[in-house]
């Protein structure tokens, strides 16, 4: 918990540095990125409240809603979304703004851990034999999982690929966790690589993403990768000091958004990313303690897959901003601008919370 | 219940061992991306850090902020910046349009400024510059500062544009040719830039300091106030927007702030003037080249006691602000200054002696006070009842502390008995050592503390000293008896001159300061200095009687030379024997020799402290030199000042002092008097003009007025002065010596009047 504040906190103030030129430059004030983000991080903090006080098993009948929910937006964003930065991701209601694929995250999550848990439970009752219950089926529950999860991928890729990668790791992830066997997921990675493939494939403009990745400062496009990497390399050991960053006046494009951790290397150094890194395994750890705790397996499957929400999300945009793999436009969590993900992501955090809070309670009843 | 949670399948072991492997996956993956981070920057770092700053360059300009300027107290310029333009050419921009703009550029450019064409052909052309977009050409000849001025570069403009409006019908041939070719000019531009003038040279240069030419103070105010006097720099931005255009965005500057001293002008010009001469009546002549000096220092600061505002301080170091490293050439032979340079290789003896002469005897350098001290030593006596005004003393030559026998001056004479004055006015340490011993150790240094010995007064000069003051655990009865005169710790000047002005006005302790306000660039006032009291620390009878003594100093003690005809003066001189810094021990004939003093005594309008550190003379231990130069200032600044001379000059006073009529200002005929407004406020030169109550400028006195019988009420109905009238029908006045404060009830009329207690207004200022 104070793990999280802690993030948004240092998240705050990375992004106040990152974004003060953007804002001053775009909208006349340096705070601009700033207030939006303490608005939603509000928001998100109120959502999280309300979240961890409520039973997540209540949640489990709402899971199936949910999810056609996330679909149905994730379909309207298609047909009326707001296209912002050449992607069309965002729904408008009023004056706010909405990002479907972000609320479709936790969806996935919820769904996933309700089929899975409650799979597993039916077939723990038949499975007396002393076999590991729940592998009878296993093989048809990973393909009922995986023909589940499929139209919301779809759906979410066909504009924001980052985001589809993003859904299919956890889908992966909380599979891998729930199921005994390992083979399945062999030929689930194939199927993900292929599905990248086919993807590629189609547009074009995704292969040359894979040459800029190669070769970054032949490619005009390869110019955010290039001065993310300058904003790395300049800051050393502990950095340039807060505010102090030269790379976010305009060079590193959107420094609030997914470059922002390159910001965080030349501000603060080395030193600053490990400490951000060491929060974040922090708050992973806690994660899987609170899965390892849960009373009952929809429980662990929910933490389990925010626990690889959150990695994923990190590693890949860590990555990107290295240029370890190529660009995609990954956020990193509680500390890059974006207000829907900062809702939905304190969402879970609070999702997480109750399932602890259920950990506790059971175990005090179970004295 | 147990029951039923037992049934729920709970995440097994398999899967927590799975999940750890997750985590662990993770942990790796993270592992790995930091140690790509620490690759990057371990083999990328240096060339990284380099584009980003290249590409800083490039694509934004810094728009410099001007360095804000200083003024003296009337806003006469000390300081300011000039803004004033490099020439920059755009290679790139010109060699965009090679065929229609090369040509004409380097045609007018040369013409214009006398500019080598092969050179500038070179630059434009070739493969190194030929991109560059910034390259400041060399306009004027090499010794002179590379740049131009506004007017400059307005005549350059005007220039290219003469045509530029005018129909080309009306031209002749020649004059269209012209036209077209300046018309064509590409890829020009100026880079403004600020440079800093000080417009009166070296004066008040050990205060005011100066900046380098990247515009950061060296010393002085300049270095002080730095941060205010910078301002922020603006700039321009390029950077590249979401569809990849090219966008500028300006952050204009913000000016430095101004500052306005306390300084006057035309009293530090007295000040040096005075030094000046005594510079060269006492310095040898030296066939070095370097200039004369008169003692090893010359210092001397003069300050408002009622504001604690410096007025004007100056040494003999003065240099150049406008080039400072020349003053090297004052004091050092080209021999030495070579031994300096070869001394080591990155000239830091060079600078630090350069540092040395930059600094600032008044704040920077301690010394033993000497006798100056005495009246010190007596207020706080005096205060803490250690000693009454009606005490009186032996001097026996000497005094044995414990087993130490110290000296008077006079030693083997003796001064006999004295009053408490007659010890200030012989200077007796004998007296001052029994009086330090009444007051014991610990009240001495409380009182020494509180008028600011030992510690930084807080004048706002870089690298004030603290001096070194004994402490409750290292002074003993021997630190105490020569502390008392003076000897056996260190001041600086200006805590000395801070603590004489509490002495002599009231007892007050004002913030010593230079700079009164911070103005911004529009004026307003950013902040206030001008009255900065810190505390009272004596109370002003305690203040009335030391200034009792100090003008018997003057008139009839060790002072005399210093008496300023005309004006009452007190104050107390000093001849310290200085402590040779090698051995540690008295060192036999040299000494720092001082005097302070502050007129007119009566009620303090300036304070001026002179020191002469080891003057160029046979003996040294003569106050003369430093009250005779106190005396010439004086002489010039009181009435400059304004401050109306009081006292007859006999021809004889004259003659005693070696000066004459030209000298000294003749005595204003007519007689002042104190007295008050109805609101209060106290004149201190009233007088009678014309038949009205007026104040020195001359503006009446509000509710004073001349009766029938020719007797003077102030605003307060109390009978300050009376006019007679004589046959001839010409006003005289006479003064009631026992001038009455407003609640001198004997000469106030009605009594139901309020009043206001002199004392009342003491505390008012207090409180401000």
């Amino acid at each position: 918990m104070l793990a999280i504040l802690f993030l948004c906190g240092y998240g705050l103030v990375i992004l106040y540095s990152a974004s003060s030129y953007n804002g001053e430059v775009r909208f006349g004030d340096p705070a601009w990125y700033l207030k939006k983000q303490f608005f939603a991080m509000a928001l998100g903090l109120a959502a999280m409240a309300a979240v961890s006080s409520i039973d997540y098993h209540v949640l489990k009948k709402l899971a199936g809603p949910a999810y056609l929910l996330s679909l149905a937006l994730s379909g309207a964003v298609l047909l009326f979304g707001d296209a912002y930065n050449g992607s069309r991701r965002w729904l408008s209601i009023g004056p706010l703004s909405f990002q479907p694929s972000e609320y479709a995250k936790p969806a996935v999550i919820l769904l996933l851990a309700s089929v899975a848990g409650g799979k597993t439970r039916s077939s723990g009752q038949k499975g007396r034999d002393g076999r590991i219950p729940g592998s009878y089926r296993s093989r048809g529950l990973t393909a009922t999982v995986f023909l589940a999860i499929l139209p919301i991928v779809a759906l979410v890729g066909k504009n924001n690929l980052s985001t589809a990668v993003i859904i299919l790791g956890i889908a992966m992830l909380m599979i891998f966790v729930s199921n005994p066997n390992y083979l399945p997921f062999l030929w689930m990675i194939l199927a993900g690589v292929g599905f990248l493939a086919a993807f590629l494939s189609i547009e074009s403009y995704r292969l040359e993403r894979l040459e800029i990745w190669r070769h970054p400062e032949l490619y005009e496009k390869g110019y955010q990768t290039m001065q993310g990497l300058y904003a790395i390399g300049s800051g050393g050991l502990f950095g340039l000091g807060l505010g102090n960053g030269l790379q976010k006046l305009g060079f590193v494009p959107e420094a609030q958004n997914d470059m922002i951790f390159s910001v965080i290397c030349e501000e603060l150094g080395l030193f600053g990313a490990v400490i951000l890194i060491l929060l974040f395994l922090l708050l992973l750890w806690r994660f899987m303690v609170i899965a390892t705790h849960a009373p009952d397996l929809f429980g662990s499957l929910i933490a389990a897959g925010i626990m690889g929400h959150i990695a994923i999300q990190v590693i890949l945009n860590i990555a990107v901003v290295t240029n370890t793999i190529p660009n995609t436009g990954i956020t990193l969590p509680f500390v890059s601008y974006g207000g829907t993900s900062m809702l939905f992501l304190l969402s879970e955090m609070g999702l997480a919370l109750s399932v602890s809070r259920g950990a506790r309670e059971a175990h005090t009843l179970a004295l | 219940m147990a029951n039923r949670i037992k049934k729920e399948r709970k995440f097994t072991k398999r899967m927590q061992i799975k999940l750890l492997a997750v985590f662990a996956f993770v942990l790796l993956g993270l592992v790995v991306l930091l140690a790509r981070i620490a690759q990057i920057n371990i083999t990328e770092g240096n060339s990284y850090a380099k584009q980003v700053l290249s590409q800083n360059d490039y694509d934004s300009q810094t728009l410099y902020a001007r360095r804000g300027e200083i003024q003296d107290t009337n806003g006469r310029l000390l300081a300011y910046s000039e803004k004033v333009y490099n020439l920059v050419i755009d290679c790139y921009a010109i060699n965009q349009d090679q065929e229609n703009a090369l040509e004409p550029t380097i045609e007018v450019l040369c013409s214009y400024f006398g500019l080598d064409e092969t050179e500038l052909r070179y630059l434009i052309l070739s493969d190194e510059t030929k991109n560059s977009q910034y390259q400041v050409l060399q306009v004027k000849a090499d010794d002179e500062d590379q740049y131009l001025t506004q007017d400059e570069k307005e005549a350059y403009e005007e220039y290219i544009n003469e045509y530029a409006d005018v129909s080309s019908s009306t031209l002749s041939e020649s004059e269209k040719e012209e036209k077209k070719k300046r018309a064509a000019v590409t890829g020009v531009w100026f880079e403004e830039k600020y440079v800093r003038h000080y417009p009166l040279g070296s004066l008040a240069s050990n205060t005011i300091g100066f900046a380098n030419s990247l515009g950061d103070g060296i010393v002085g105010l300049e270095a002080y106030y730095d941060e205010q006097l910078q301002g922020t720099n603006g700039r321009i931005f390029g950077y590249l927007n979401e569809d990849t255009e090219y966008q500028t965005k300006t952050i204009a500057p913000e000016n430095g702030y101004t500052l306005v001293t306390t300084l006057d002008v035309n009293i530090q010009e007295i000040v040096e003037n005075a030094i000046a001469e005594f510079d060269e009546e006492y310095g040898d002549d030296n066939d070095d080249g370097t200039a004369k000096h008169g003692a090893a220092n010359v210092a001397v600061v003069v300050m408002d006691p009622d504001t604690g505002g410096i007025l004007a301080m100056a040494t003999n170091q003065s240099y150049d602000l406008n080039d400072p490293d020349s003053v090297i050439y004052d004091w050092y032979t080209e021999a030495e200054i070579q031994e300096f340079l070869d001394e080591d290789e990155d000239g830091s003896t060079y600078n630090s002696k350069l540092y040395e002469l930059w600094g600032n005897f008044c704040v920077s350098d301690s010394y033993e006070p000497g006798s100056t001290y005495k009246p010190i030593t007596i207020a706080a006596a005096l205060e803490i009842g250690a000693i009454s005004t009606s005490d009186s003393f032996y001097c026996d030559g000497g005094e044995y502390v414990t087993d130490t026998e110290i000296h008077c001056d006079v030693y083997p004479g003796a001064h006999g008995a004295e009053t408490l004055e007659d010890a200030l006015v012989n200077s007796c340490n004998d007296a001052l050592m029994q009086i330090a011993a009444k007051m014991r150790v610990s009240n001495f240094i409380e009182y020494q503390s509180l008028f600011g010995f030992g510690k930084k007064t807080g004048i706002d000069l870089p690298n004030e000293s603290t001096g070194v003051v004994y402490t409750r655990d290292t002074m003993n009865e021997v630190e105490l008896a020569t502390c008392s005169f003076g000897q056996g710790f260190t001041c600086t000047m200006i805590q000395e001159i801070s603590a004489f002005c509490a002495v002599v006005n009231g007892g007050y302790y004002y913030q010593p300061h230079v700079v009164d306000k911070i103005l911004d660039e529009d004026g307003a006032i950013v902040k206030d200095n001008s009255q900065l009291l810190l505390k009272q620390i004596i109370s002003s009878s305690t203040s009335d009687s030391l200034k009792e003594y100090l003008e018997s100093v003057v008139e009839e003690g060790t002072g005399k030379t210093a008496r300023v005809p005309g004006y009452r003066v007190g104050g107390k001189t000093g001849t310290a024997e200085k402590i040779d810094s090698t051995t540690g021990e008295r060192a036999d004939g040299l000494y720092l020799v001082s005097f302070i003093g502050a007129a007119p005594i009566n009620d303090p309008e300036v304070v001026i402290y002179v020191v002469v550190d080891e003057p160029n003379v046979e003996n040294q231990a003569s106050s003369s030199y430093a009250q005779k130069l106190f005396q010439t200032i004086a002489l010039d600044v009181l009435p400059y000042m304004g401050i109306t001379a009081t006292e007859e000059i006999s021809d004889s006073l004259l003659a005693e002092l070696g000066l004459t009529q030209d000298d000294v200002v003749q005595v204003d005929s007519v007689t002042t008097f104190q007295a008050f407004d109805s609101y209060g406020n106290l004149y201190n030169d009233a007088r009678v003009v014309d038949g009205e109550v007026v104040d020195a400028d001359g503006n009446a006195i509000a509710g004073a007025y001349i009766d029938d019988d020719g007797t003077v009420y102030d605003g307060y109905m109390n009978a300050v002065s009376t006019v007679e009238t004589e046959d001839d029908g010409e006003e005289s006045i006479a003064t009631n010596p026992d001038m009455a404060a407003p609640l001198d009830e004997s000469s106030v009329d009605d009594s139901d009047t309020t009043l206001v207690d002199p004392t009342d207004i003491a505390d008012e200022e207090e409180e401000e």
